[in-house]
């Protein structure tokens, strides 16, 4: 396996830390850090893909955006979860849950 | 082989940052998974994105962290187990199939003579001009809504009258109880409507 | 100088509803003052536009990346509609200080007022597919947020949603056309599809042609896409003046003339669009002759009217198409603001309650009967002169069935008409109100659309020259308004269209001694205000979606983990996919 690959591999397995938290988790604020993990992965990847196709500065304008919606995505989602908490009292995603089932 | 290695340091960072019933502590390893993506990035030769990282990453998305659990309060949850939920707890073997599956893929050829001649701000502020633009929207309508989110108001009608009968509500201590103002009207949810 | 016009034409607007929007309830003078304004000016740039007409790029904006630049284009078609939606406009929003006076949220309306504006005089000038397309969903969103102004009441709240899904419907057409054509050309530029049309395969052309055509009938509410139409008709009389009958709806008519060179070749293609407005003209005079509210039989007549322009761009008479458009955009927002200033002093839409209001408000009932005139196609008026040219047009070009069909379509035009003015203006009394005539900034709009009525149909010298000279691949002549006089005046349809006219009022005069023949088309009235079954087709399609989507929730259990792994596992078998394939 060459070191690309091997690198991707790591990659994977931080993706699948991310996923594995986001399924696990019931605590609104640690599925923003999940959030926030599956995020870093994504950048990695898409560095490793510009150095894989030697087109850097592409691949560094495409994770500036990632960082931005990434991060806009956390704000915002911080915000809401703060509302939630002085709203409803709870922090646990389970007891929003409001549909008819 | 330095890659892998800082990458499966990240991945154990990240995994405390997921297992730790502590807060703060999980935002320190997430800050920690963050640095390590830097210099990730750094010896990808992409400097100015590791940059951008370390300071919104690391910098600001711990700093609104913090302050969240500041104002939400640090609440650890109760884990009642239940036979879906020990399913779920056999998830890291559905990674390791995942990867597997990954690892399976031949990597597509790169293709030669597509390499960037321009530096990374022409990239960024020229071909990438729509972005950046939607970018800048993206910012500016974040901070709109959150100046609406955390601004101190009264609760719409609508809100009061969906949140009222919800138990949760008379579980929720004194103080956070939402003020309910019963001389509004309380409008039906729109499923009457229909 | 040009960039600047074309700039102006969608900025002003734009930049006016950013300022409305944050002037609070508390200051409704400022409210309509800075509407009035922005509108206004808005209306002076698009008559500059009009002069500064082009085929050239006026404005490109740099947007980088694979989409090429978007580019405004102030050609023939699109001033003429960018000047309709400005100058309308401008009308509208004067008419609507006095009839909106004392409402609530103000902002919200002027604000949606004014965006419209702008995006449609975009949606006229836009030079490429995705641009347009943008334009064309954000003037669907304005109608929905518009129709459904006073979302306190249901049905508008319920019209509101149905204009928006259907017309969004027709959206994904324009889509897929554009989209095809992109990944053809690899640009998206209108021009280029013009250019290049025959290179493309035929499957791939086909696919466009009749695309772009269910795009243009859900916008311009031709049958089966119709029922959305009435619906909308809850909205404040202002708003269906200027966006249901004078400028949105156009805009089907437009894409279709737009796109005309690229697709009479493609087989069959040209038959359906003149089947299409044939069948929408004849099918609404219908629906107009039996309804009783007065704004619907006005919708059920735009739809009719909408159905001539039709035909007549399929019948390849583009400059015909575009001079009825402008007329009926003049008359049929003179009927709606004359009918909004009697709803507004009557206090209800239904004709059968109203009568006699030609003595307490005389100005409104003159230019009413102006637009009436029009809309029949009196001589002399506008309406007249561009009418005829799209039966002249059939005449030449579509086969004797589609002639009789217009023809019929003119008689019973007349017949709906009158029958309104008749039970509207009228007549005695049959309501209790104290009527009295209109406010001044009303009879303002209605006193210019009515002088325009009169007037337009001057303007056919110019508006042939400019279409004939910044359309390269249409083809057109230049016509002189002499030329459009002697040939209506000569040709034999001109005299049969007035047969007809005459026809259907003497039907109207003589109803009361014709009960056998009114109770034997009893059955044909019926199916005509059910709407010929349509309304109850679109009923059942959203019966059995929500039906399907009922038995759906099961699976959305709102647990976060389950939609994860949802995400996994699709996640999952993509791979395995992608390892087995490659």
């Amino acid at each position: 396996m060459t070191e690309d690959e091997l690198t991707l591999v790591g990659v994977g397995i931080l993706f699948g830390v991310g996923v594995y938290g986001l399924l696990l988790t019931h605590h609104l604020i640690k599925i923003v850090i999940a959030l926030q993990i599956i995020g870093k992965a994504v950048i990695i990847a898409f560095a490793l893909a510009g150095t894989m196709s030697e087109r850097v500065q592409l691949a560094q304008s495409l994770i500036v955006t990632i960082i931005v919606a990434d991060t806009m995505v956390a704000v915002i989602s911080l915000a809401l979860v703060i509302q939630v908490k002085q709203r409803l009292g709870t922090l646990d995603a389970r007891e929003l849950s409001n549909l008819r089932r | 082989m330095d890659k892998l290695g800082l990458l499966l340091v990240a991945a154990y960072c990240a995994i405390q940052a997921i297992r730790t019933t502590n807060l703060l502590l999980s935002v320190l390893w997430l800050a920690s998974v963050s640095a390590l993506t830097t210099i990730i990035l750094f010896t990808l030769d992409a400097p100015q994105a590791a940059v951008i990282e370390i300071s919104v990453g690391a910098g600001l998305v711990a700093v609104l962290l913090v302050f969240a659990i500041s104002i939400a309060g640090e609440e650890t949850l109760h884990n009642h187990d239940t036979l879906w939920k020990k399913m779920l707890r056999r998830f890291p073997l559905i990674t390791v199939l995942f990867l597997l599956l990954w690892i399976l893929l031949p990597l597509p050829e790169t293709q030669p003579g597509a390499k960037d001649t321009a530096t990374f701000s022409t990239i960024l502020w020229e071909d990438r001009a729509l972005d950046v633009l939607l970018q800048i929207v993206i910012i500016f309508s974040a901070v709109l809504s959150l100046l609406g989110l955390l601004a101190d108001q009264k609760l719409p009608a609508a809100v009061q009258h969906y949140a009222a009968p919800h138990p949760l509500n008379e579980a929720a201590s004194p103080t956070e109880q939402v003020a309910i103002v019963d001389d509004e009207p309380i409008l039906e949810p729109e499923r009457e409507l229909a | 100088m040009t960039a600047w016009l074309v700039g102006l034409t969608i900025g002003l607007p734009w930049l006016g509803a950013l300022i409305v929007w944050r002037i609070p309830d508390h200051y409704p003078q400022r409210q309509h003052g800075i509407a009035v304004i922005a509108s206004l000016l808005t209306a002076a740039v698009s008559i500059g536009l009009l002069t500064a007409h082009s085929t050239e790029v006026a404005l490109r904006l740099h947007i980088g990346g694979i989409f090429g630049d978007f580019i405004l284009v102030p050609d023939g078609l699109g001033v003429l509609l960018a000047a309709i939606a400005a100058i309308i406009g401008s009308l509208t929003v004067i008419f609507s200080v006095a009839y909106m006076e004392h409402e609530a949220c103000l902002n919200r309306y002027y604000a949606l007022v004014l965006i419209f504006i702008g995006t449609m005089a975009g949606l006229g000038l836009a030079g490429n597919l995705l641009l347009m397309f943008f334009f064309w969903e954000i003037t669907a969103l304005c109608s929905y947020a518009l129709i459904a102004f006073d979302h306190d009441n249901p049905a508008a709240v319920a019209g509101g949603l149905k204009a928006l899904v259907i017309t969004q419907l027709g959206g994904i057409g324009l889509l897929i056309g554009a989209l095809t054509a992109y990944g053809r050309f690899g640009t998206d530029e209108i021009a280029v599809l013009l250019a290049r049309a025959e290179t493309l395969p035929k499957t791939e052309l086909n696919l466009i042609a009749f695309s772009f055509l269910i795009a243009a009938m859900a916008k311009s509410a031709q049958v089966p896409f119709h029922s959305w139409l009435p619906g909308a008709m809850e909205a404040p009389t202002p708003i269906s003046a200027l966006i249901h009958a004078a400028t949105m709806v156009n805009a089907g008519v437009y894409l279709l003339a737009r796109f005309y060179p690229a697709f009479e070749d493609v087989t069959g293609w040209t038959t359906a669009v003149m089947t299409v407005g044939i069948v929408s003209a004849l099918m609404a005079a219908l629906m107009a002759l039996v309804a009783n509210d007065l704004k619907r039989v006005l919708a059920y007549s735009t739809i009719s009217q909408l159905g001539y322009m039709v035909f007549a761009v399929g019948a390849g008479g583009i400059f015909a198409s575009q001079f009825h458009l402008l007329s009926h955009a003049v008359f049929k927002a003179l009927l709606f603001l004359g009918a909004g200033a009697v709803i507004h002093s009557v206090g209800t839409r239904d004709i059968r309650q109203m009568g006699g209001l030609w003595r307490s408000m005389p100005q409104v009932t003159i230019a009413f009967v102006i637009g009436a005139m029009a809309l029949v196609g009196i001589p002399g008026m506008n309406g007249f002169w561009s009418k005829e040219l799209i039966l002249e047009r059939g005449l030449d070009e579509a086969s004797p069935v589609f002639v009789v069909g217009l023809l019929i379509g003119v008689g019973l035009t007349a017949l709906y008409t009158l029958r309104l003015v008749w039970l509207v203006f009228a007549g005695t009394p049959r309501f209790s109100a104290q009527v009295h005539e209109a406010p001044s900034a009303m009879r303002i709009s209605l006193g210019i659309l009515a002088v325009g009525s009169l007037t337009t149909w001057l303007l056919a010298s110019p508006l042939s020259k400019m279409l004939a000279e910044t359309l390269p691949y249409h083809h057109l002549h230049s016509e002189t308004t002499r030329d459009v006089i002697s040939d209506v005046m000569a040709a034999p349809i001109t005299a049969l269209a007035l047969v007809c006219v005459a026809l259907g009022f003497l039907l109207w005069g003589l109803h009361d001694r014709l009960g056998w023949l009114i109770a034997r088309l009893q059955l044909l009235s019926q199916i005509a205000s059910q709407d010929f079954g349509f309304e109850a087709l679109n009923r059942a399609v959203m019966r059995s979606t929500s039906t399907l989507a009922e038995r759906l929730r099961s699976t959305q259990t709102g647990e976060l983990n389950w939609n994860i792994w949802g995400i996994v596992a699709g996640l999952v078998a993509i791979l395995i996919y992608v390892a087995v394939e490659v």
